[in-house]
């Protein structure tokens, strides 16, 4: 009972996917680059395809969805355009069920920037191998998409666990000295939180299935892994989930993005990949571990996370975000700074998200969101702009690298944009995103004042290792000891030319368009892929919505309808 | 008079033909012509696709209690046929212009349909006679073609090795079934799952040492040290048959014989089979960690599989059997990829493949077109199915014999199974890391080089213009591997459906009912009767 037509969240994965893999067969490094050229320029269409749909059907709540795969009725009218769902494993109820809604929108227009960029980048350092390099990142660009369109959670898992093996390679065979130790720590590291979340992901669909059967026939032949329905059961407190399954979750998203005692394979990983893998890693990879934050573990666990584990999951991501600030201001490298300030950056999202229940819950998760796409956007610029120093000096550390702004405009240019963006200066995007979160921690249950003064504390560190980062680089050589800076001074040649611009730029100019325009995400702010407390996702909506219709039906008719009809039929309307 | 029961022949076809093939094969491969070798080949090729045509085109007719008892034909049985014969006829092209069959090319395929006969017997077997005469048919036959190889010591090791433990764990499952029968008098599975008298410690005995015999067949833990040094002794084409259609035959005859005979007992037999597969888990993925040769990475890791594999017989009750189906189809398409790439390895090397022979194989080079760079990639692709990675076939595998468990309240079994799988990348991994992340140790070839003055197979072909047998075959099985994921239905429902006339439960329809709107009868009464 699949739908025939390929749907936009579905052109959107394979698009990435087959220029990948048209781009691994190229035999030149040009046919490769211009391969990846056309993947972007294909995959910048279809978004203005997918923002065009979305805006014409915002008004029309329910009309651009798909619940579920088996209610034909509910399907009537849908928009085949934006969502898509097919039975894939009928025998355990996974579906291939993806749609695209503006939040998703907007995690996909950061991964096909952020990965042209990357791409753009392997071209411009003539990296060996570069059809299968580029090839490679498109594939993991395309994961990430099927990521953030799946709303099953099968399919979810998948994409999750898919996008590992592009990114092996990618630090496996390009990386630095130390690449196989990296690739390994990083590979074992994330298994060991992904595969105990196998074993959740089954738990959560065999409780599904309980509840779907306890429920009666109103959400009779869904999928027991479609996560609109999953959220809907969760909201009602229809779906029972111990501990174990909770905590199977909260490991594999700590370790992807990663929060404190789970970052062990961070420093060598993004140190150890090239520059522009290490942008994907920390701009994007680590988006996924947020999206599941956002889709899994907010809908489907609220009894648990309003407890002790909410509480627990602040106090997480709090000292996540101290600890990578203070990480991040005593690094002897650019990279590391980056690192740990992801570190601390990922902490702070998850702060925002932890604000889900309270008054600002809206504000809190608004807030994660457009720091995501922040981060995604800041991370990768610094990584790319960092990666061009390390290129064309040769250095790696501070202490050998100083005074490279002296006589280059542009490059004193770029760096500073990436570092006021960086410490969050009033005006900025990445500001904005911060005041929202913890605006939201403040007025959140579990969160509350303590949570955000100590947190706006650790804002104000970020302005000690972005102007560090920039200042070591571009302005001082405080942290010089070598002699021979000013031979990678002149190393460095001349000023950064139209290429590097071409690369760096894009996400810069995104940043400054954000932070001119931080309501250009408005939409998807208010809008975040499966809601948390209100059915706002237009597929959610839709679902509940069916949802509750039936109940209150079953409510009004309850005192006509005899006990003994209402088995009868339900098994009528399993028949149809 | 003697009462002589009702023969029907076609319960027996697939069994028949190869059984007659062998013959054949032997016949043909006496005679010392060129053209013998090409002759047994075909002979064996086309009987086995014979015996599969016939098996699929009678795919759901069903034949109980046949030949007075003995034999039970139904979709389990066939799938069962249809995997053991196809792992045969990827040995037959394994072995094509192999040393595997050299010179002695009527012996091997002649014992090649021997073993697919006796294990096309063994998954038909409907007492504990036919389960004998199967297990010893195809395990004699083995015990053989392991030593077939015999210039090398190591082939003559591993058919010895075999025979003495094999001919063990033959006797264990035989005095087994003689206690079996002291119990309940019958020898039929049928008629042992019936017997309500005294079920006592005689029977307990019997089926512990059935179970025992039928563990070693599958190489489960702690009956698996066998294992290694058979599989690397042996040729790889043999290694490749007898890793999977073994597997596959050992593992259906044990869910059929459990499920049939000692469903009483199944609250005392569970419990045990659990604690096999936790030991296999544990022991296949700890040693398979520190081998440096790809054959006895490959034996301790279909040790670990076994240990997964075993998770579809605790499930019994659920959907353990259907998934275990569907997951030995898998596990013989990605096993026989991997063996396809060791065959094409050790031919190019000339000796036992290692690790460090795989560094920097997996790139298209000056010496190497992307033809010639594809069976590095299925081999990869094969490895992460055997470690579980989505959206290969092995990850849906996983997923439905973990499914299984769970369902039935065997949850820490699953999370075990994942702990395995987190420590099996260490190995698996291993492969793509040597194909794609190191470069080859250039002083170390230059040494074999001089030592190894003339190559082992014949003249070397101009680069990139062919692909030999072997290569072909592991390219193509790892995109079965990767097909499979997609196509899992009609394998699904095979063992489903068998599933279903073993026991009087029907879980799969539950199951189909909870999954998707109702589209069969069956499912539809079962939720009414909710």
């Amino acid at each position: 009972m699949g739908d025939s037509a390929f749907s936009l969240p579905t052109l959107l994965v394979i698009a990435p996917a087959a220029g990948g893999l048209v781009a691994m067969s190229m035999l030149t490094r040009r046919a490769a680059a211009i391969t990846s050229l056309l993947t972007f320029l294909v995959q910048l269409a279809l978004l203005v395809v997918g923002v065009v749909q979305l805006d014409r059907f915002a008004d029309r709540a329910g009309s651009n969805v798909v619940p579920s795969c088996g209610d034909s009725a509910a399907r009537e009218g849908a928009n085949v355009v934006l969502a898509q769902c097919s039975d894939w494993f009928p025998q355990w109820g996974i579906q291939y069920h993806v749609s695209l809604g503006y939040g998703a929108l907007g995690l996909v227009a950061l991964t096909t920037l952020v990965t042209a960029g990357a791409s753009a980048f392997s071209w411009w350092a003539d990296r060996e191998r570069p059809a299968a390099m580029q090839g490679l990142m498109w594939i993991t660009a395309a994961c990430l998409t099927g990521l953030f369109v799946a709303r099953d959670l099968v399919l979810f898992y998948v994409f999750f666990e898919l996008m590992l093996v592009p990114m092996l390679l990618l630090v496996g065979v390009w990386g630095g000295a130390q690449r196989i130790r990296a690739t390994m720590t990083m590979f074992i590291y994330t298994l060991l939180g992904s595969l105990p979340m196998l074993v959740g992901v089954i738990a959560v669909g065999i409780a599904a299935n309980d509840a779907i059967s306890a429920g009666g026939a109103d959400l009779a032949g869904s999928s027991t892994f479609s996560l609109p329905v999953l959220s809907a059961l969760a909201a009602d407190g229809a779906l029972h989930l111990s501990n174990w399954v909770l905590v199977a979750f909260l490991l594999a998203f700590a370790i992807k993005a990663p929060l404190l005692p789970f970052h062990g394979w961070l420093p060598l990983a993004y140190r150890e990949a090239p520059a522009e893998v290490t942008a994907m890693l920390s701009g994007l990879v680590s988006k996924a571990a947020f999206f599941g934050f956002l889709v899994v573990v907010l809908p489907l666990f609220p009894e648990q996370l309003a407890g002790g584990w909410g509480t627990a999951l602040t106090w997480l991501a709090l000292a996540s975000l101290v600890y990578g600030c203070f990480g991040a201001f005593r690094q002897p490298d650019p990279r590391g700074v980056i690192a740990y300030s992801s570190l601390a950056q990922m902490g702070l999202i998850v702060l925002g998200l932890t604000s889900f229940t309270g008054g600002g819950a809206e504000q809190g998760i608004a807030g994660a969101y457009l720091q995501s796409i922040n981060h995604g956007l800041v991370s990768a610029a610094a990584f790319l702009f960092v990666g061009v120093i390390e290129l064309r000096t040769g250095e790696r550390e501070f202490a050998r690298l100083g005074f490279l702004g002296t006589g280059r405009a542009r490059l004193v240019s770029i760096g500073l944009v990436i570092a006021l963006i960086t410490l969050a200066v009033p005006g900025a995007t990445t500001f904005a995103g911060e005041l929202l979160i913890l605006a939201g921690v403040f007025r959140g249950d579990v969160s509350g004042p303590l949570v955000a003064t100590i947190g706006s504390f650790a804002v104000v560190l970020a302005a000690m290792y972005a102007l560090r980062l920039v200042a070591g680089l571009v302005f001082s050589d405080r942290h010089t000891t070598a002699d021979d800076a000013a031979d990678a001074h002149a190393r460095f040649g001349g000023d950064l030319g139209v290429r590097e611009l071409l690369i760096i730029g894009p996400a810069v100019v995104a940043l400054l368009v954000l932070s001119a325009w931080p309501n250009l995400l408005h939409r998807p702010m208010n809008q975040p892929p499966v809601a948390i407390t209100t059915p706002a996702d237009p597929l959610l909506a839709a679902a509940a919505a069916g949802h509750d219709e039936h109940e209150s039906d079953e409510s009004k008719s309850e005192d006509t309808k005899s006990d003994t009809d209402a088995p009868a039929a339900d098994a009528a309307e399993e028949q149809q | 008079m003697i009462d002589t029961p009702d023969l029907n022949w076609a319960a027996l076809a697939p069994e028949l033909i190869t059984g007659g093939a062998c013959m054949v094969a032997l016949l043909v491969g006496m005679a010392r012509a060129t053209w013998s070798r090409v002759a047994a080949t075909l002979v064996t090729a086309l009987a086995l696709i014979a015996s599969i045509v016939w098996t699929i085109a009678t795919f759901s007719t069903t034949h109980y209690s046949e030949f007075g008892g003995q034999l039970h034909s139904d979709e389990l049985t066939n799938v069962g046929r249809i995997i053991a014969a196809l792992c045969g006829l990827v040995a037959v092209a394994l072995a094509v212009r192999g040393r595997a069959n050299d010179g002695r090319h009527g012996e091997f395929h002649a014992l090649l349909l021997a073993a697919v006969t006796g294990m096309g017997l063994l998954v038909a077997s409907s007492s504990f006679v036919t389960l004998f005469i199967g297990l010893e048919l195809f395990s004699i036959a083995l015990y053989v073609m392991c030593a077939l190889d015999a210039e090398r010591v190591a082939s003559l090791e591993s058919g010895l090795k075999y025979l003495i433990v094999g001919g063990m764990s033959s006797a264990v499952l035989l005095y087994g079934s003689a206690l079996v029968y002291g119990a309940t008098g019958s020898l039929a599975y049928a008629d042992i799952g019936a017997y309500d008298g005294n079920r006592g410690v005689l029977l307990y005995a019997g089926a512990a040492m059935v179970l025992g015999g039928l563990a070693f067949k599958v190489s489960a833990a702690p009956l698996h040290w066998w294992t290694p040094d058979v599989y690397e002794g042996a040729g790889t084409p043999v290694t490749a048959f007898m890793s999977t259609a073994t597997k596959a035959a050992g593992f259906l005859a044990m869910a059929r014989v459990l499920t049939t005979s000692f469903v009483p007992e199944a609250d005392k037999w569970m419990p045990i089979v659990a604690a096999l597969s936790v030991a296999s888990i544990v022991v296949g993925n700890l040693a398979a960690l520190v081998q440096p040769h790809l054959k006895r990475m490959l034996a301790y890791s279909s040790i670990a599989q076994a240990g997964y594999l075993l998770c579809g017989i605790v499930a019994w009750e659920n959907t353990g059997v259907p998934a275990l189906v569907y997951a030995l189809v898998v596990y013989s398409a990605m096993t026989l990829g991997a063996f396809a790439y060791v065959v094409v390895l050790e031919r190019e090397i000339g000796r036992d493949a290692t690790f460090a022979d795989l560094a920097g194989r997996g790139w298209i080079g000056e010496d190497k077109t992307m033809l010639q760079a594809l069976p590095a990639l299925g081999v990869s692709i094969c490895m992460l199915s055997l470690a579980g990675i989505p959206p290969t076939a092995g990850f849906f595998s996983k997923f439905g014999l973990f499914d299984g468990v769970v369902q039935s309240g065997y949850g820490w079994l699953a999370v075990v199974g994942a702990v395995g799988s987190v420590i099996s990348l260490g190995y698996y991994l291993r492969v793509l890391v040597e194909l794609y992340m190191r470069a080859p140790d250039a002083a170390r070839i230059a040494a074999e080089a001089a030592d190894l003055p003339a190559p082992t197979t014949g003249p070397t072909r101009p680069a990139g213009t062919r692909m030999p047998v072997a290569a072909a075959l592991g390219v193509a099985l790892a995109a079965i591997t990767l097909l499979l994921a997609f196509l899992p239905e009609r394998i699904f429902d095979a063992g489903c459906d068998a599933r279903g006339e073993l026991v009087s439960t029907g879980s799969c329809t539950q199951v189909e009912a909870a999954g998707d709107a109702a589209d069969s009868p069956a499912s539809t009464t079962a939720a009414a009767a909710q």
